[in-house]
């Protein structure tokens, strides 16, 4: 058992699968004292379907780890190996570049649809994603809104104006 | 080959001038039958439509500019196109006269062929060009270069390919679809230009599968495979020169071939060898087989025109006989020769005197009766019953006749039984002059159900071979060994799952011998590879070799090599931490010591089939018998070695589940037990209780059967380790390293009415089993005097106890809930420790169920009072008087060393067990309200109510699954304020906790809690 923080993870015991947070996967890799299971999303046949289903329904996004840029970054950078030839990690790096590049098209189809202080709802959205359209997506509908409360108080004004001028006259 | 029939001489009348000649069969279609027409043309440039019989001259054309060397056949018989010097001209059939002009060669035309849909025509000749020619509109659609003379054409049946054999020797295949050349190939010689030779290739007609084509100058056909253009095969050594003709028969079932040397031969095509030859006097230039019949028409180089009636020999299928008559007659030709063999068989058995069923088979007998019966008069004959074997019981006089009337009458018989007819007027009933009475009792012999073969032998945690890849010679709990081939030999790779095992990584190992097999034991891999035949440049059959690489030795040259005698085979091996072991074909068992000395040499009982090895354990499993043919079972028996020892632990027969055969032998990780797993999943270990029994531990879960397959590796007293396969492939592949998934063992225990979920039950059962193989060892080092062994032993058979314990309260606690006072007494009864019992009974005055825990309390006296009055690790074997005696007695007689020695008395134990309870916060449990408990919980009655005693952080927090209290919402009394006194929660909870090691009951010390450091901070903790 090793005790850490959060819980503790273990028993370790030879050849015998241990869910392990992915930091210590990678440290216990470079030191060769373990081997790492690709995640079941990881599976070319499961990319393949997702990538198929994210292309052809364009109003919503499929279910995606929510670090699933950032663990297949971490995996392909430190433990390629593990995914089996060049060619099948080739494989797969190219099916997530893919997939990576259909969302990202999607979000931002998505954003330029919006024209107003809106509620937006994005569902399955991972977290690099909506880190990189958080800042944007999140003035835009700040300055949306001033506008909208601007456009209301001068309609507001115009009303009570046109209508205060006579009687203050 | 040659000589081999006599060859059949051919007559030819001459019919053409000497030159290039070339024939083919029309059919007419006439009023309601067909008839047979041969057209020939021959270098005198005349076209004949002759009569298919006597090859008289019907009709008659001549072509402008002669010699008219080659014609062919329109597919639907309404056209000769012949091919002479100049022009392809189209003639009607039958009349012979000119239909069109199909195109036009500035040399002589040398072939000519029809597409399949008679569409289009292939013509060729020393134009060096191949011209197809649409006849529709008489166009050349498409003109195919191939730089040399064509001799001839063939298009294949599905209108594809077409071959063309060019001057020069070589055979091209072009697409006629698109005109590329697909392939090339060089056949024969070289000829010369004016060359009569024709090297005509010619495809299967069944879709063009294969081409046959003359190669080479010694008169070989060699067919070729459709696509790939590799040589399927041959037919040779019948011509001496090179063939000049190849055609197949209509059905394809036969090739004629026609050489150079004059001679004709038909080929079987399955057999690829001659059923018929003949000569002629001149070398043929044209062959073609009549579409009906059995019948060669041939013309030769010198105008020769000729039949050959009945080339095919009448005892071969016919040429043109379809499939469904070639498949009817060979059903006809079985059936014939089954009844043949029938009879004989029958005669056989009727001069052995007996109708004597095959073995596992039997004689049924029916009797008909004819005539008038008289119902009053029981004739003996008839009222003998239907019985297996009554052929032989049969008496003299009348077994004689009977047995030969059965013998005729299975000759006669024809199908699926043989059948003996007898016919006799009932001797009784002819005596008394009555009404006579004809029967005739069939006697039907049923065959024996097949039996499976006997199973071969394998290495358990092998994947079998597998063409040019890599396989796990052993995959076990240690590691892996895996063979890859490489070229000529194979790379060894020996890995441990556990990899920090062994300093030294072992090296590949470079296999030149073949090892087939390999045992990885903790000490070293043992290798044997099989014999090989003498083919070998060193000269020689190479035994089979027997090879032990150690991992670490001391010393070098550890490993040693050693060949088996010439005839013996490695079958199975095994390798443990103190020998190696090889059963051998000879059934010979060879025992090794780690560096190679020779043991022992010991006779099996019978063929092996497996072996595993554990410390100094062997295991081997054998066949003792032929497999039984009526529940299909592998006879197999168990022998299990002590190598120390050199004693046969036992021997006894191995069951498996019904039908299945042995897919893993072994031992379980914890104790030693031998276990095997079946081809249906089904884990079964030997439990040394009952005699030594076979316990089914595991059975894959049925929804989960068909899905997936589990690949045994291992297993321990709780777990079993397997590598979890896809049911397609069922063996996990050497390359991603597969890794084994630990699954609780479940013995199929059933789920009683109001009872405890089987699980827990059969954790029970798991536990209890471990016990037994503990208390075996116990024992066995107790007798040896081992003393640190016999207190590790001691130990770990406390802790198991504790743990079949835990299980047994649950079981308890669920019993008491749902009412079955009696079950959770005898439940109790197994309980092995006195906190144990005291949980018991806490949980039985809580369910408010007085008579259980009275009855629990007299029986703990009692067994108090034993305890006491019995020496330590006496045995405790004296019968108990408890309330259940006959449950009691079993109990305690099961569990020798169930009571605790040294007498603990109760304040002691509470105090103890608020220590537990503190000691194990994780298992704490949500206290339930106490009511009035007897013994001395009745302390603690005070506390009912619980509203004012303190509640224990821990408490609080955890809730025990599976253990938790009755009411698990209410408030808990714990040990803090509940007046240092358990609640039956806490208690249980006490039970299950786990015993802290070494303050247990074996060497229980009066303040175990001093030795508990944890014990006396939790108070702290909870503050």
């Amino acid at each position: 058992m090793m005790p850490c923080i959060e819980k503790a993870y273990g028993p370790f015991r030879a050849n015998i699968p241990v869910e392990v947070p992915l930091c210590l996967a990678l440290a216990l890799y470079r030191r060769g004292k373990c081997r790492i299971q690709a995640p079941d999303w990881m599976d070319r046949e499961r990319l393949k379907t997702m990538l198929e289903e994210e292309r052809t329904v364009p109003q919503y996004f499929q279910p995606v780890p929510q670090f699933y840029v950032e663990v297949a970054r971490m995996l392909f950078t430190e433990a390629r190996a593990i995914f089996g030839s060049n060619a099948d990690v080739n494989e797969v790096q190219d099916l997530i570049e893919e997939l990576k590049k259909v969302r990202n098209s999607k979000i931002l189809d998505g954003l330029r649809k919006v024209s107003g202080a809106i509620t937006v709802k994005l569902n399955n959205l991972s977290a690099s994603e909506s880190n990189k359209i958080r800042l944007l997506f999140e003035h835009s509908l700040n300055v949306w809104h001033q506008l909208s409360k601007n456009d209301k108080q001068w309609q507001e004004a115009n009303m009570t104006g046109s209508l205060d001028t006579p009687a203050s006259m | 080959m040659k000589g081999k029939g006599k060859d059949t001489t051919l007559k030819l009348t001459t019919g053409h001038g000497p030159g290039q000649a070339s024939l083919a069969y029309v059919t007419v279609a006439g009023k309601g039958s067909k008839e047979h027409y041969v057209a020939t043309a021959g270098a005198d440039g005349k076209v004949y439509l002759r009569d298919s019989l006597i090859l008289e001259p019907v009709h008659m054309a001549k072509v402008d500019a002669p010699p008219a060397t080659i014609l062919a056949v329109d597919p639907a018989g309404k056209f000769v196109a012949v091919g002479d010097d100049k022009n392809v001209k189209l003639y009607k059939v039958p009349s012979l006269s000119l239909e069109k002009v199909a195109c036009r060669f500035a040399l002589t035309l040398r072939a000519l062929a029809f597409s399949p849909d008679g569409s289009k025509l292939a013509a060729a000749g020393d134009d060096s060009v191949v011209k197809l020619v649409d006849l529709k509109d008489g166009t050349v659609y498409r003109t195919l270069n191939c730089d040399e003379y064509v001799l001839s054409l063939a298009w294949d049946p599905l209108g594809t390919y077409l071959a063309a054999s060019l001057r020069t020797g070589g055979l091209v295949l072009y697409d006629a679809s698109t005109g590329k050349a697909v392939k090339r190939l060089d056949m024969s010689e070289q000829v010369d230009y004016s060359s009569p030779r024709r090297h005509t290739p010619c495809w299967h007609p069944d879709g063009g599968t294969v081409l046959a084509a003359p190669t080479g100058a010694e008169g070989d056909v060699v067919l070729l495979e459709r696509l790939s253009w590799a040589e399927q095969g041959y037919l040779g050594g019948e011509h001496t020169k090179a063939v000049n003709v190849v055609a197949f028969s209509p059905n394809g079932l036969y090739v004629a071939t026609a050489g150079q040397d004059k001679r004709l031969v038909v080929w079987d095509l399955a057999a690829a060898s001659s059923v018929a030859s003949a000569v002629a006097e001149e070398v043929m230039s044209g062959l073609a087989w009549k579409p009906e019949g059995n019948e060669l028409a041939m013309v030769g180089e010198s105008g020769g025109v000729g039949v050959w009636s009945s080339p095919v020999p009448t005892s071969h299928a016919s040429p043109t006989a379809s499939a469904e008559e070639l498949e009817a007659a060979q059903r006809q030709q079985e059936r014939q020769a089954d009844a043949k063999r029938r009879a004989e068989k029958g005669r056989k058995e009727g001069e052995a005197m007996d109708l004597t069923p095959p073995e596992g088979g039997e004689i049924r007998e029916e009797i008909i009766e004819e005539g008038i019966q008289d119902p009053a008069d029981p004739d003996p004959a008839a009222a003998r019953p239907t019985s297996s074997g009554a052929g032989g019981s049969e008496g003299g006089d009348e077994g004689g006749p009977s047995q030969r009337g059965g013998a005729d009458g299975m000759g006669e018989g024809e199908g699926e039984v043989a059948r003996g007819g007898r016919t006799h007027a009932g001797r009784a009933a002819a005596a008394a002059g009555r009404p006579v009475a004809t029967r005739t009792i069939v006697r039907t012999i049923v065959a024996p159900p097949a039996g499976p073969n006997p199973q071969p032998p394998f290495q358990p945690g092998s994947t079998p071979p597998e063409a040019g890849k890599a396989r796990f010679l052993c995959f076990n709990m240690i590691g892996s060994v895996s063979s890859r081939p490489t070229g000529d030999h194979n790379m060894i790779e020996v890995l441990f799952h556990d990899t920090s095992r062994f300093s030294a990584r072992v090296p590949q190992l470079k296999d030149l011998y073949g090892f087939d097999r390999a045992a990885l034991g903790d000490k070293g891999v043992l290798y044997s590879s099989p014999s090989a035949p003498g083919s070998e440049a060193e000269g020689g059959p190479a035994p089979s070799m027997l090879c032990f690489r150690p991992f670490d030795s001391w010393a070098p040259h550890s490993d040693w090599t050693a060949p088996l005698p010439p005839g013996e085979e490695a079958m199975c091996l095994a390798s443990g931490s103190v020998f190696s072991a090889v059963a051998t074909s000879r059934l010979l068992l060879r025992l090794f010591s780690l560096a190679g000395s020779q043991t022992a040499l010991l006779r099996l009982d019978g063929p092996p089939l497996a072996m595993a090895a554990a410390g100094p354990l062997l295991l081997v499993a054998f066949h003792s018998g032929p497999p039984n043919q009526h529940t299909k079972s592998q006879s197999i028996s168990v022998s299990l070695y002590d190598t120390i020892q050199m004693a046969c632990v036992f021997t006894q027969p191995l069951p498996l589940t019904p039908g299945a055969s042995l897919s893993w032998l072994g031992f379980t990780e914890d104790h030693g037990l031998p276990a095997v797993a079946d081809s249906e999943g089904v884990i079964a270990v030997r439990t040394p209780d009952w005699g030594g029994r076979w316990v089914p531990v595991f059975e894959p879960p049925a929804a989960r059967r068909s899905a997936e397959a589990l690949w045994t590796v291992g297993l321990t007293a709780q777990q079993l380790y397997a590598v979890v396969c896809r049911a397609e492939a069922p063996r996990p592949p050497v390359s991603p390293r597969p890794y084994y998934t630990p699954m609780d063992l479940a013995p199929p225990v059933l789920a009683l009415e109001s009872g405890a979920a089987p699980e827990a039950e059969g954790r029970a059962l798991l536990h209890l089993l471990s016990c037994g193989a503990l208390r075996g060892r116990l024992d066995a080092a107790q007798l040896a005097g081992a003393v640190a062994e016999a207190s590790d032993l001691t130990h770990l058979y406390t802790q198991e106890q504790y743990k079949a314990d835990r299980e047994l309260l649950r079981v308890f606690q669920k019993a008491v809930r749902g009412e079955r006072h009696a079950r959770a007494l005898e439940l109790a009864a197994q309980m092995a420790s006195f906190k144990s019992l005291d949980g018991a009974l806490k949980i039985a005055n809580h369910n408010q169920a007085r008579g259980l825990a009275e009855r629990i309390r007299e029986f703990m006296d009692r067994r108090q009072a034993e305890a006491e009055a019995l020496p330590p690790l006496g045995g405790g074997m004296e019968e108990q008087a408890g309330p259940y005696e006959a449950a009691a007695g079993a109990a305690a007689g099961r569990r020798g060393h169930a009571c605790t020695p040294i007498p603990f008395g109760r304040g002691v134990e509470a105090a103890e067990a608020r220590e537990a309870a503190a000691d194990a916060p994780s298992a704490g449990g949500a206290g339930g309200t106490q009511q009035q408990p007897l013994g001395p919980a009745d302390l603690n009655a005070g506390a009912g109510g619980g509203g004012g005693g303190g509640l224990t952080p821990f408490a609080e927090m955890v809730t025990a699954p599976g253990s938790a209290g009755p009411n698990t919402g209410g408030l808990s009394t714990g040990p803090k304020g509940g007046r240092g006194l358990p609640t039956p929660n806490t208690l249980l909870q006490v039970a299950t906790a786990k015993p802290d090691p070494g303050s247990d009951s074996h060497k229980r010390k009066p303040a175990p809690a001093l030795n508990n450091p944890f014990a006396r901070k939790a108070p702290k903790l909870a503050k």
